[in-house]
């Protein structure tokens, strides 16, 4: 899956499930967890979602804030496991 | 002696100033450093105009400047007013004009959101943020955070432990945040007496993951200090953070809430895969502990101590377990904690007997004077002792707390519910009036009532009862969008159902009874 169709599929969802980010125009590189638009309940459906979405499985290790802090950050952690799984 | 909250920092130096204070990211400050920080501070503040008794907010996410601002505005004679960076501009502003605010701390960006939403100039004497040189907006002066630390001047202080020290916001059955008002001498009341029933010296490193605005995350932070102990403090998305931070500052206590309890009790915590020898010591309030959880908890850290507390801001804390009483009545609050007399009262005002519900009230060091401008509210929570002699009249205040409880044969005490409509939801109490009228600003709708729904993880969840305008389709989905871009995310509901009128009482009130017995609760 090119990259920016992920960023559209995680802007969607996160859109839809944290509605406090249709007050701010959000960009890729926009911090989610420090504003508070994202907080640690809330990160555990955005894990669960990408799990189901494209197929990949998030380790304990990968529960890091780096790999959730924006959009970008989380499609390219994305299509890092996406890749991870393929040399598997 | 130390009798005011910078006091015990000025003892704690006292007696070992290389001693590690405060661990923030890779900041380590020894007790002389915080003390010469929070002397500083307090001066600045004076010299910006601050007077005996003026109250000075802080609005800042956990950080350094975050917990000596604290103790820095007590050095200044001033009362500090902590809010949760989570709140929003407007929740800020409510709290800034409520309480009369003459200073604030936050942040640059913080600062900007607030002025954009404020009608005229800013209320305030003075602001500090991080920014250096900045010109005052209007006629509030603007002060650099940092400089405000590294003065080497002296506050000059005149307060007695009967000033008062904080007030904290905190939400009722009815209406918007009230500042619960408390004395330096009733905050370090129970920061001894919390000391006391833990065990707490200085060879402890208390983990602070709660925020300050919550009286027992303040409590945190007073008993570290004033025991000359370590207090370690974090910022955290994931639980497996804390797990990581509690095994490699060698943690002994942590205080949490039943969520962060939830969230640490699975798998990806990495909590059952990491010996935590250190770990003293944990305590739950906010709410009670789901029992699947606490089994989780106790297998996972078997040689831990566990400690289920109960308390309200109006009397700062209760009610505590001991841990040796866990197996036998694990959903117990407890009894009451040092120095304190817990009562139990029912509708005839007489102290209920064992399996009899009545209202706990609470009589100790620790309650509080009351809510900050709103006397008639205060004499509702706060009322005389009522099996006082005759001869001691009505001096002595004791808290009625709203929730009702029950003892078993041994003194123990359960907690049933609330006589009120307040809502608990993952910690934070949430008044159903203050989400109603959210919900009403959206325009769209004619009658909204939200009620708490039990939830195994959060305590309470918010369900809203709607009733659309004749000519509104609005979705649940566009209400809940609304929500979120006016409340802090707890407070937004998690479920609507629209309804064609709301059950009503005879005097014309929303009937709550009623849309509970429809939840079937």
């Amino acid at each position: 899956m090119p990259q920016q169709t992920i960023i559209t599929s995680i802007r969607t969802f996160i859109s839809g499930n944290f509605p406090a980010v249709r007050k701010r125009k959000l960009e890729d590189t926009d911090p989610l967890l420090q504003s508070g638009i994202i907080d640690s309940m809330g990160i555990l459906d955005l894990v669960e979602h990408l799990e189901t979405t494209f197929d990949i499985s998030v380790a304990d290790d990968d529960l890091v804030p780096e790999n959730f802090d924006s959009i970008e950050n989380i499609a390219a952690f994305v299509e890092k496991k996406q890749n991870q799984h393929q040399s598997v | 002696m130390e009798y005011l909250l910078h006091e015990m920092i000025r003892r704690s130096t006292e007696l070992q100033p290389e001693k590690e204070a405060l661990v923030f990211k890779n900041e380590r400050l020894t007790y002389s450093d915080v003390y010469g920080r929070v002397m500083s501070f307090g001066r600045t503040l004076q010299q910006a105009g601050l007077q005996r008794g003026e109250r000075v907010g802080i609005y800042l996410e956990p950080s350094v400047e975050q917990a000596l601002s604290i103790f820095g505005t007590n050095a200044g004679d001033g009362v500090f007013v902590p809010m949760n960076h989570q709140i929003f501009p407007e929740q800020v502003l409510h709290i800034m004009k409520d309480c009369e605010m003459t200073g604030l701390v936050t942040t640059e960006n913080r600062w900007q959101a607030l002025l954009e939403q404020m009608d005229g100039p800013p209320p305030l004497k003075f602001v500090l943020t991080e920014a250096k040189d900045s010109p005052a907006d209007g006629s509030t002066a603007k002060i650099n955070l940092q400089d405000a630390f590294h003065t080497s001047l002296q506050p000059e202080s005149r307060c007695i432990e009967k000033d008062l020290a904080a007030i904290l916001y905190t939400s009722g059955s009815t209406g918007k945040p009230k500042g619960v008002m408390l004395t330096h001498a009733q905050i370090m009341a129970g920061s001894t007496i919390v000391s006391d029933y833990l065990g707490i010296t200085e060879k402890e490193r208390i983990l602070a993951v709660l925020p300050f605005n919550f009286d027992a995350g303040l409590n945190q932070i007073m008993t570290a200090f004033q025991q000359c102990a370590s207090l370690v403090m974090m910022n955290f998305v994931f639980a497996r953070e804390i797990v990581k931070m509690l095994e490699k500052e060698s943690i002994t206590g942590l205080a949490g809430v039943p969520t962060l309890w939830s969230l640490l009790s699975q798998p990806q915590s990495t909590l059952d895969k990491t010996p935590l020898p250190a770990l003293r010591y944990i305590t739950n309030t906010g709410g009670a502990m789901p029992q699947p959880v606490l089994a989780k908890l106790r297998e996972c850290l078997p040689q831990t101590l566990i400690f289920l507390m109960y308390g309200l801001t109006e009397a700062f804390r209760s009610t505590y377990l001991p841990p040796d009483q866990l197996n036998s009545r694990p959903t117990s609050i407890g009894k009451a904690i040092p120095d304190t007399e817990i009562l139990v009262i029912n509708e005839q005002g007489n102290p209920c007997k064992p399996g009899e519900i009545g209202e706990l009230v609470h009589r100790g060091p620790t309650v509080s004077l009351g809510y900050w401008g709103h006397p008639d509210l205060t004499d509702q929570v706060l009322r005389p002792y009522p099996f006082a002699a005759p001869q001691l009249r009505d001096w002595e205040k004791v808290c009625y707390s709203g929730d009702l409880v029950k003892l078993d044969e041994e003194g123990y005490i359960y907690f049933i519910g609330r006589r009120d409509t307040m809502i608990k939801s993952s910690g934070f109490r949430i008044s159903p009036t203050e989400v109603e009228e959210v919900i009403f600003r959206c325009g769209q709708v004619v009658g909204a009532a939200v009620i708490g729904i039990p939830d195994e993880v959060l305590g309470q969840h918010i369900k809203a009862f709607v009733v659309r305008k004749n000519n509104s389709d609005i979705s649940t989905e566009a209400i809940l969008a609304f929500c979120a871009e006016h409340l802090p995310r707890y407070m937004v509901p998690q479920a609507v159902e629209f309804l064609n009128e709301l059950p009503k009482t005879p005097s014309g009130k929303v009937d709550y009874p009623a849309l509970r017995r429809r939840e079937g609760l």
